[in-house]
């Protein structure tokens, strides 16, 4: 050992030491921690084995970088009370409730309105008085539909300051100016609004897009509601900035995802994780729910008797349309069911959990634990796969309409995320023969390396997950962009692309 | 009416979310190993907690390495990384570079190293909390440091991240 070595040493510490402190890390704010935000165990059934003494856990942060965008504040994990409230004298005292110290809502809560997010589908706060000075507090007290939506309107035209990681696109009073007439026709509304000189304020394309988004979500949040029609000055077409409205709008018209999820029995996700016709289910499992930014993520683990894992049964995943009229439902509800041998214990209906954070509003359990409904807030695109062998089930709704096509979604990188050596890229995939292509394009893009791989499932209804790491060629700095898609086995086109940029920080 | 949680976790989860992300290297079990720590410790109390930051980082780094066993059933193992020669001495890459040779030591090691350099707990405290033999931890620190020179550049790279 040299003289020199301790000092040395100490230098190498000191650098490690820098390093780790000035690693790009996602900070989870306390009011988002599993501290303030509690993970529900043992009590509040969502997956309804508790009565058979299962291990149930909602779990707040498993993915909270998932979808890493330093840049929004994101909401991490399922937090019915933490809502951003706009009431500026309302404090928020459940954002630091102790654990286990929240009472329960019993009904999904419309009085919401939306607020834009960059790239991403708005999300609701709620509005403790709407609209705006009109002393209204309860918006259940005003009794036809008509008048709830216009309240739900006028407090979106007046609404100031967006929640922390939302923003408000609306265009100032000035330029709208009120809700004149609200009608409603089965689950379509028409809504006229006094635009000034029919000039909206508003420019951009992004702008326009999260102003119609803000718009329909709010005007479509009264249960029954389906479509808006959204007119101006007695019943003119709008027109927002290049943006023309003729014709009513759903949600999924304007949610910014490039497909839909599939919707009805018949686009049932089946699967199976191979526990075999007659499997005997336990009653145990640990089931999480996690959501990240735009990304529900509903996991179920089943255990043996022995506290093992499991196999799972074959199980079938499926979306329809909901009845939101019902207190624990809302637009759409994906119903997750196990299908366990015959003879199998069958409970009854779970209490439902109020979530109310978009786009997952409820969930209710059934059947002794073996069906799970999860009721959203629109038709997102959806997915189904397993991993670990087959002892765990993963339910995905929505991500970054960035990183998600049809077949293909990406969770890492992140839309906009930096890197300095390599990509992780990470993800899941329902293509042909599992073969997934990636290439990595420049600012002019011109590609600077491309490649294959497979996914772990492929031609077949449950998706298959992905990971792999991407060195980065010497060529790629600055605003790089990673694409994904399938190359179609009948012609080679490309299918379900997705384009991801990435920043990579100089070598 | 946070009685100290939310000093404690404003204080401490930035310390502990980079030095489970230097450990573990996965940003994912990272953070859920982070806040797991927080919820042990609300669990057990403010009160009981002697030195809650190195009570974290121990409890944090346990739960890390338990999750990381149970993914790495799930999870191929990732494709060849990138080679850490570099040919400038840029701090933000060298760093990064750093954190990667890190990862190259066995997990103990790297643990040791954190608690060490980047936590500041004392051979004692290191001993104490990691159930490590109190003279072996000034030996295994060596090795790690003497490893991560050997990681070919590493040694170059750190005073490249030094600048």
């Amino acid at each position: 050992m040299s003289a020199n070595e301790p000092r040395d040493d100490e230098i190498l510490g000191r650098a490690l030491s820098r390093a780790i402190e000035t690693a790009p890390v996602t900070e989870t704010p306390y009011e988002r921690s599993r501290m303030a935000v509690p993970p529900v165990k043992h009590g509040v059934s969502l997956w309804r084995v508790a009565a058979l003494a299962a291990c149930i856990v909602i779990a707040a942060a498993l993915g909270s970088t998932l979808l890493e965008r330093p840049a929004i504040d994101e909401p991490v994990g399922v937090q019915p009370s933490a809502r951003p409230s706009l009431a500026p004298t309302t404090p928020q005292p459940t954002a630091s409730a102790m654990p286990r110290a929240t009472t329960a809502p019993t009904a999904v809560d419309h009085q919401v309105i939306y607020f834009a997010r960059e790239g991403l589908p708005p999300i609701a706060a709620r509005v403790d008085v709407l609209p705006v000075g009109s002393g209204i507090s309860d918006l259940k007290t005003l009794p036809t539909a008509a008048e709830r939506i216009g309240a739900r309107m006028h407090a979106l035209i007046g609404a100031g300051q967006a929640p922390i990681g939302t923003f408000n696109a609306m265009p100032p009073s000035s330029a709208v100016q009120s809700v004149t007439g609200v009608q409603i026709e089965g689950d379509l509304a028409r809504i006229d609004l006094v635009v000034n000189a029919g000039n909206w304020q508003v420019s951009g394309a992004a702008r326009s897009t999260a102003v119609l988004q803000q718009l329909v979500y709010t005007a479509t949040e009264e249960p029954g509601i389906r479509r808006v029609l959204i007119t101006e000055n007695g019943g003119k077409p709008t027109r927002i900035d290049q943006l023309v409205i003729d014709k009513p709008l759903s949600r999924e018209d304007v949610f910014g995802y490039a497909f839909r999820g599939a919707v009805g029995i018949d686009q049932a996700i089946n699967g199976d994780g191979g526990a075999g016709e007659s499997a005997a289910y336990s009653g145990g499992g640990s089931t999480t729910l996690v959501e990240v930014g735009s990304l529900v993520r509903f996991t179920s683990e089943p255990r043996d008797a022995n506290g093992r894992p499991a196999k799972l049964p074959r199980f079938t995943v499926w979306l329809d349309p909901g009845d939101d009229t019902q207190p624990d439902g809302a637009k759409y509800t994906l119903t997750v069911l196990l299908r366990y041998g015959a003879g199998q214990p069958v409970g009854g209906g779970g209490s439902p959990q109020i979530h109310d954070q978009t786009p997952l509003r409820a969930t209710r359990s059934d059947g002794g634990g073996t069906q799970l409904r999860l009721a959203l807030d629109d038709a997102r695109p959806w997915r189904a796969f397993t991993e670990a062998n087959g002892t765990r089930l993963v339910v995905e709704i929505g991500g970054d309409p960035r990183a998600v096509s049809d077949r293909i979604a990406v969770y890492l990188p992140s839309v906009g995320a930096t890197v300095a050596t390599e990509l992780r890229v990470r993800g899941a995939a329902r293509v042909f023969e599992a073969n997934v292509s990636w290439r990595l394009k420049d600012r002019s893009q011109k590609v600077l390396t491309s490649g294959q791989f497979t996914a772990s499932l492929g031609t077949s209804a449950a998706w298959g997950t992905f990971e792999r790491v991407v060195a980065l060629p010497p060529g790629a700095t600055g605003n790089v962009t990673l694409e994904l898609y399938e190359a179609s086995a009948r012609d080679g086109s490309e299918v379900g692309l997705v384009s991801i940029p990435v920043t990579v920080t100089a070598r | 009416m946070t009685d100290g949680w939310r000093e404690l976790y404003d204080s401490e989860y930035p310390r502990l979310l980079r030095a489970l992300l230097a450990i573990g290297g996965d940003p994912d079990a990272a953070e859920d190993a982070a806040q797991e720590a927080f919820v042990k410790a609300h669990e057990q109390g403010l009160a009981t907690l002697e030195r809650p930051g190195a009570w974290l980082l121990v409890v944090g780094t346990r739960e890390l390495l338990r999750q990381r066993r149970r993914r790495r059933i799930e999870t191929e193992r990732w494709a060849e990384r990138g080679s850490f020669e570099t040919s400038a001495f840029d701090a933000v890459s060298d760093r990064a570079d750093l954190l990667a040779a890190l990862r190259q030591l066995p997990e103990r090691q790297r643990t040791v190293v954190v608690a060490r350099y980047y936590y500041g707990l004392s051979y004692d405290d290191i001993a104490r909390h990691f159930e490590i033999k109190s003279g072996t931890v000034g030996a295994t620190l060596h090795q790690a440091i003497e490893k991560l020179r050997q990681i070919q550049v590493a040694g170059r790279l750190a005073r490249g991240a030094m600048r």
